[in-house]
C-alpha cells in the first residue's frame, strides 16, 4: 500500500484526526508508516515475533479508538511509543521473566579497555552466522532479564535515541527517574553479559 | 573534585548527552586521568553496542492487513452492541413477569390487586424498563421480590417475607423515635 499523496508525511496529527472522522485511508497511512519501526521496537523488548506483533497491533487500536481525543501538544511519535510502552509494561507483568546470559569487553595490549567486535551483517560462513546468532541470543537474554522499565527507557534511548524528557514523557516519571532508570539498567545489562568482560 | 563513585553515575548521562557543558567538561577532565572511569565508559558504550548489534525484525506480510481488519472489526462492533441490551432487557422482563405472577399468585387475593398496580406503575416507569433489576430486587436475601420497591412505594406491610430485614429495620426506626 503506498502512501497517501494527499498529506504530508509530517502531518501525522493530521492522519490521525482525519481517521478519527472515518478516514480509511488516512489511518492506513499512519499504520504503513510507523509499522516497522514499532514492531522491531517491539521486538527488541519482548524478544519474541509474535508477542512483539500483537503488542503492535494493540497499539494501532488503541490509537484508533481514541483517534478523537489526542490533540498535537506532543510529537506524534511520543504519543505513539507512549501508548505502545505501556501497552508492552501491562503486557509484561503478565508473563514470566526470561533467563540471561552473556558479556562485553577486552584489554589490549596496553591494559586499556577496548571494545569487542560485534559480528555485522556481513556474516557468510556458518561458523560466523552461528557465532553471531548465538552472541545475538545472549543479549537478547540479558535484555529481557531487565525489569521492564529498565528494559523500555534503555531501549527508547539506545535504539529510538530520545532525549531524557521524552523518554519521561513516554513513561510518565520524572527525568531524573529516567536517569537512574538508564544508568541500573546499563549497569545490570552489563553485569548480565559479563561472561565477555575484561578477559 | 568529585569522586569516581559520583563521576561513574553520571557516565550514563555523559553517554547520551544529557550533561550541561560544565559538567561535562569536569568529567572528561577527570576521564583524561582516571584509567577506572575510563573502563566503565568503555564498557557502557559497549553495553549499548551490544544492544545496537541485534538483528531486528519486520512485521510479517500481513501483520498490516490484521490491523486494518482489527480495526474494522472494532468499527463494527457498536452496530452489534446496539442489540444486545434490548435482546437481553426483554428477556428480563419476561423473567420478571413470570416470576411477578408466581409471586402473586401465593398472596391472598385482596393484596394482588395493590400489587399488580404497583408492579404496572413501576413497568411504567422508564428507571424501571431501563433497570428491571429495580423492580425484581430480592428483599436482602430472603429471596422474595418486590420488597424493596414495595417499601419504597409506602407499603411495607404488603412484604410477604418473613423475615423482611427492611421490616425490621423500618420497625427498628419507628422504635427509637
Amino acid at each position: 500500500m503506498s502512501p497517501n499523496a494527499e498529506f504530508p508525511d509530517n502531518d501525522d496529527f493530521a492522519l490521525l484526526s482525519a481517521a478519527a472522522r472515518g478516514d480509511g485511508t488516512a489511518f492506513e497511512h499512519l499504520v504503513h508508516k510507523y509499522s516497522v519501526r514499532l514492531v522491531g521496537f517491539l521486538y527488541r523488548f519482548t524478544g519474541e515475533r509474535s508477542a512483539a506483533e500483537d503488542l503492535s497491533q494493540e497499539t494501532f487500536l488503541k490509537l484508533y479508538k481514541n483517534a478523537a481525543s489526542f490533540r498535537p501538544e506532543a510529537k506524534f511519535t511520543t504519543l505513539l511509543y507512549s501508548i505502545a510502552a505501556h501497552t508492552a509494561l501491562d503486557a509484561k507483568r503478565r508473563t514470566k521473566a526470561r533467563p540471561f546470559l552473556s558479556g562485553l569487553f577486552h584489554r589490549d595490549e596496553t591494559g586499556e579497555a577496548r571494545e569487542i567486535d560485534f559480528p555485522d551483517n556481513a556474516a557468510t560462513t556458518p561458523l560466523e552466522i552461528l557465532d553471531r546468532a548465538e552472541t545475538g541470543a545472549r543479549v537478547q537474554k540479558a535484555l529481557s532479564a531487565l525489569p521492564e522499565q529498565q528494559r523500555m527507557a534503555l531501549l527508547l534511548k539506545v535504539y529510538e535515541d530520545r532525549p531524557y524528557s521524552e523518554i519521561a514523557e513516554i513513561l510518565g516519571v520524572t527525568v531524573p527517574a529516567v536517569e537512574s532508570l538508564l544508568f541500573r539498567a546499563r549497569q545490570n545489562l552489563r553485569t548480565g553479559l559479563s561472561e565477555l568482560i575484561l578477559k | 573534585m568529585d569522586t569516581c563513585n559520583e563521576i561513574k553515575k553520571r557516565l550514563s548521562m555523559l553517554l547520551d548527552g544529557e550533561l550541561r557543558p560544565d559538567e561535562e567538561s569536569a568529567i572528561e577532565t577527570h576521564l583524561a586521568t582516571c584509567q577506572h572511569c575510563r573502563e566503565e565508559l568503555a564498557a557502557l558504550k559497549n553495553t549499548d553496542a551490544a544492544l545496537r548489534a541485534l538483528d531486528t525484525m519486520e512485521p510479517s506480510p500481513f501483520f498490516e492487513s490484521r490491523v486494518f481488519n482489527a480495526v474494522r472489526a472494532q468499527t463494527a462492533k457498536p452496530q452489534r452492541l446496539l442489540w444486545l441490551p434490548l435482546g437481553a432487557t426483554a428477556a428480563m422482563l419476561i423473567f420478571i413477569m413470570a416470576n411477578a405472577a408466581v409471586f402473586a399468585a401465593s398472596l391472598p387475593p385482596e393484596m394482588r390487586g395493590e400489587i399488580a398496580k404497583k408492579a404496572a406503575t413501576q413497568l411504567a416507569s422508564p428507571d424501571s424498563i431501563m433497570n428491571p433489576v429495580a423492580l425484581a430486587k430480592f428483599c436482602y436475601g430472603c429471596e422474595h421480590y418486590m420488597c424493596d420497591c414495595l417499601t419504597r412505594a409506602g407499603r411495607p406491610h404488603i412484604c410477604m417475607c418473613k423475615d423482611c430485614k427492611m421490616k425490621k429495620m423500618i420497625m427498628e426506626n419507628n422504635n427509637g423515635k
